[in-house]
């Protein structure tokens, strides 16, 4: 099936960057390392044992987790593949191919992520132990929907990527938008610090996007944070997201390919 | 040496002549990354609810450091924006045109590109230093100023000595070195904080074998009339120039080294 | 009295050879296995002040690796090169003033920037006085037309320009010595044909010594009374390109119509190259078989309205000294 072998695709062409690989661990240990300390400094002048819940241990698993997933969720690193055909009007050949354009990234990208979660995750979640004690789940059914959640995660990040860079379908300028959307995602997805540390009205304006089920939901679920009703609450709305973010990333691309048919690009 | 400088301002403004053709590009680049990175600094913020300081520390002075790291990194950044692209101006073969030209490799190199889209992080860092600067309890005199304009200046000859490490490696590898940013977005999120939360083994690392806490914790420790919580020497803030320097010192060394190898292996 | 002299020249690579696998990749990172590629083996020439010399060879022989040691971006592994008393590599910047490169794959100019501002860079490069910069500006306006787009952006010009606007920007420090690496690759043939005109043009009224490396041999007919051929790495031919000609120039064609379609019109000792109707092309080499016995030949079997014997051209020659290999032969 070409979905299938797309995704094995992307898979594989990660393995030719072993290099680049391995610098890329290196250095999201060392920024591991450089948050789990300022966590440390942080519950230290608090004065207190939890702060939204979280724990000083739930804290420092906070910033392994977000170092050893955030390459693989599109936090860290930045996509602009169908932005870039869109520019140079490449698109216009890939748009005469019998595949369904969104899946066809999709396949792609998954391949990627999949790829950066078992050889930039783990070893990650591998090493972190040695330094500090990590809050661990504590049943097969914690790790189950955690799995869940990592998956729905990881098609609600694609989105977010692909349906900015479909933007160019009508900005020519949409890659500078596309940045900021790409920092401000680290922000309000709860990557840079927890949502719970948020005050209430910032946190608030945080839930109306779908950017923390790409990190925070996961990441709570993990941790323990989200238990009984409040964690089905949260897979919840990020199975509304993975379903309400692909139709709208269905419909802003056929927008745009509708209008690019129309003005000749 | 002015027709050097006379020259290299002629370059970059031609560089910034043909930016200008991408003119509403640069602005959103500029826009975007001035507003994402505040974004980040909004999260310091936050923790600083939970807080009243961070190891002694209050969030001006926090701004302070993060601001200082964040200006000088980025501006270094741009400066050497020639070494930022050298791996691809070696992998293109673009290096030879430099070889053919009569003037030196390194001058035409520094001389062959200015990412102008990178001033949006300069520009943030510039803003949350300046923030810092008028919110902070301190008395600027002479010797304030003179003590950031030496902190700035060794920040930037700091990170330009990494970055010009970082490119040289593209003389052996096809990439250059990516582990570089470890010691270059790694060191200035380093010292966007007090030095002092850190494990003692990597203060010891950034202070004795890469002089990374120089760049702007011990001359912040001067500026605020802070003791230095690991005992050093008071004399520690003055050394931050000469001691940044000698990391550009040691870039340069390393680039002459490299250049010899692409010269006799070719590329 | 020789310009450029190289002596007993050597190049030798040493290429990394990498093991694969994961484990192999970080075996890599510990110690590295190498094997040595000698590009350029004991190659000597000299060349006077004003030659136009063209310098062959398929891809891979070692004419770029000459050219780059010749303009000073590597050095040599042994031998020796002075271009009038210099020494390329040790002393660069006096040497670069006094040549011109271009590269027939990639532009030395400014990408996003209009020409004539990239002449002007050059110019404050280069330090040429105003005057003398605005005389050869003219000149070159002139010979090469550049007017029509010395306000473009060099990304934005066709091949043929950008390797006009190139060939201007390497002459404008007035060099004594210009190295053309595939100078007329990928162009059209109009524009190959200004190119070659204005080189020859410098070459003959200004006396500027040329070497230009190159795979098209039209170039090489229209411009180059001088060749070296290089193969592996060696200099294999050095000379008139007459004499390579009269050397090696042994496979000649015959074109014969026939009065007839005949079935098998073969002949030993030919071959039959193609064949379109009732015509029929034959090469056939001067050591074999002369033309007069094939034309015998073939009067004796079949009638023939009309025939055109082809003496071999340069391309041919070229192709049949590559494919045989008969240069390397002689030397080993």
């Amino acid at each position: 099936m070409l979905y299938l072998a797309l995704f094995r695709k992307g898979f594989q062409r990660m393995m030719a960057y072993r290099s680049a690989t391995l610098a890329g661990i290196a250095t999201n240990f060392f920024f591991g390392l450089l948050r789990t300390y300022l966590f440390i400094a942080v519950f230290d002048a608090s004065g207190q044992v939890s702060i939204g819940g979280f724990s000083l241990r739930d804290a420092i698993t906070f910033t392994a987790l977000t170092q050893a997933f955030g390459s693989s969720l599109g936090i860290i690193n930045w996509w602009w593949e169908v932005g870039k055909t869109i520019e140079s009007g490449e698109i216009i050949t890939d748009l005469t191919k019998p595949f369904h354009y969104f899946s066809f990234w999709l396949s792609r990208d998954l391949g990627r992520m999949v790829f950066q979660v078992i050889f930039r995750g783990l070893p990650i979640m591998i090493v972190y132990p040695f330094f500090f004690e990590l809050t661990w789940p504590t049943s097969m059914a914690q790790w189950l929907l955690f799995s869940l959640s990592l998956s729905m995660a990881m098609i609600i990040s694609f989105c977010w990527h692909f349906w900015m860079n479909c933007l160019s379908f009508w900005f020519v300028n949409a890659k500078g938008f596309g940045r900021f959307a790409w920092l401000a995602a680290a922000f309000f997805s709860g990557f840079l610090i927890p949502l719970s540390f948020f005050p209430d009205w910032l946190k608030a304006i945080a839930m109306w996007t779908p950017l923390p089920a790409i990190i925070n939901t996961p990441i709570e679920i993990y941790l323990g944070v989200a238990q009984g009703a409040a964690l089905w609450e949260a897979l919840g709305l990020q199975l509304f997201w993975v379903i309400a973010f692909t139709i709208i990333c269905e419909l802003t691309f056929r927008a745009g390919r509708k209008r690019l048919v129309i003005q000749g690009g | 040496m002015i027709e050097g400088f006379r020259l290299y301002a002629r370059l970059m403004s031609a560089q910034i002549r043909s930016q200008m053709q991408y003119k509403m590009s640069f602005i959103m680049e500029f826009a975007s990354t001035f507003m994402g990175m505040i974004l980040e600094f909004a999260s310091v913020v936050v923790l600083f609810i939970h807080m009243p300081a961070l190891d002694g520390w209050t969030l001006a002075e926090v701004a302070f450091l993060y601001g200082s790291a964040e200006f000088a990194m980025a501006l270094s950044q741009v400066i050497t924006s020639g070494f930022d692209v050298f791996p691809e101006t070696v992998r293109l073969g673009k290096f030879d045109s430099i070889l053919i030209r009569p003037r030196n490799a390194m001058f035409q190199v520094f001389a062959s590109e200015l990412a102008i889209r990178r001033f949006g992080r300069a520009a943030q860092g510039l803003f949350v230093l300046g923030i810092a600067i008028w919110w902070m309890d301190v008395d600027w005199g002479v010797a304030e100023w003179s003590m950031l304009a030496v902190m700035i200046l060794g920040g930037v000859v700091f990170f330009a000595g990494l970055f010009i490490i970082g490119a040289t490696f593209s003389f052996w590898t096809v990439e250059g070195l990516e582990a570089m940013n470890i010691l270059t977005y790694g060191g200035s999120t380093m010292v966007a904080y007090p030095m002092s939360i850190y494990a003692e083994w990597m203060r010891n690392v950034f202070i004795f074998i890469i002089p990374l806490a120089f760049v702007n914790y011990y001359p912040s420790l001067f500026l605020l009339n802070k003791v230095d919580p690991f005992g050093l020497p008071g004399f520690m803030p003055f050394l931050s120039l000469p001691l940044c320097s000698l990391v550009l010192l040691a870039s340069l060394v390393f680039w002459h080294f490299g250049i010899k190898r692409y010269q006799s292996t070719g590329h | 009295m020789s310009f450029i002299k190289v002596d007993q020249l050597c190049k030798t690579f040493k290429v990394a050879t990498h093991k694969r696998g994961f484990v192999g990749a970080i075996r890599n990172l510990a110690s590295r296995q190498h094997s040595l590629v000698k590009a350029v083996q004991d190659i000597s020439f000299q060349i006077k002040r004003g030659e136009l010399v063209g310098y062959l060879g398929p891809n891979g022989a070692g004419k770029s690796t000459t050219i780059k040691m010749l303009t000073g971006i590597l050095v040599p592994s042994s031998g020796q090169i002075t271009v009038g008393n210099i020494i390329p590599w040790e002393q660069r910047n006096q040497h670069t003033r006094r040549i011109g490169v271009v590269f027939g794959q990639r532009t030395n100019l400014w990408w996003d920037l209009p020409v004539i501002e990239s002449f002007d860079l050059l110019k404050y490069i280069y330090n040429v006085p105003e005057d003398r910069f605005k005389q050869n500006l003219k000149k070159f306006e002139d010979l090469l037309e550049l007017g029509e787009f010395s306000n473009t952006p060099v990304r934005s010009l066709s091949l043929g320009q950008r390797m006009r606007a190139d060939l201007a920007a390497a002459l404008l420090h007035d060099p004594e010595v210009v190295f053309l690496d595939e100078p007329t690759i990928g162009l059209d043939v109009v524009a190959k044909d200004r190119i070659r005109t204005f080189i020859k043009e410098i070459n003959q009224n200004a006396g500027v010594t040329f070497i230009l490396t190159t795979h098209d041999l039209g170039d090489v007919q229209k411009l180059c009374r001088r060749v070296m051929m290089i193969d592996h790495g060696k200099l294999l031919f050095d000379g008139p390109l007459q004499e390579l000609q009269d050397r090696f120039g042994q496979e000649r064609e015959l074109e014969v119509d026939f009065a007839d379609d005949y079935e098998d019109v073969s002949i030993p000792g030919a071959k039959i190259i193609q064949q379109q109707g009732r015509q029929t092309t034959y090469r056939f080499s001067r050591e074999q078989m002369s033309a007069s016995k094939l034309i015998q030949s073939l009067a004796e079997k079949f009638q023939i309205i009309d025939l055109t014997v082809r003496e071999p051209d340069v391309e041919n020659t070229i192709r049949h000294i590559y494919e045989k290999k008969l240069l390397s032969h002689q030397n080993d």
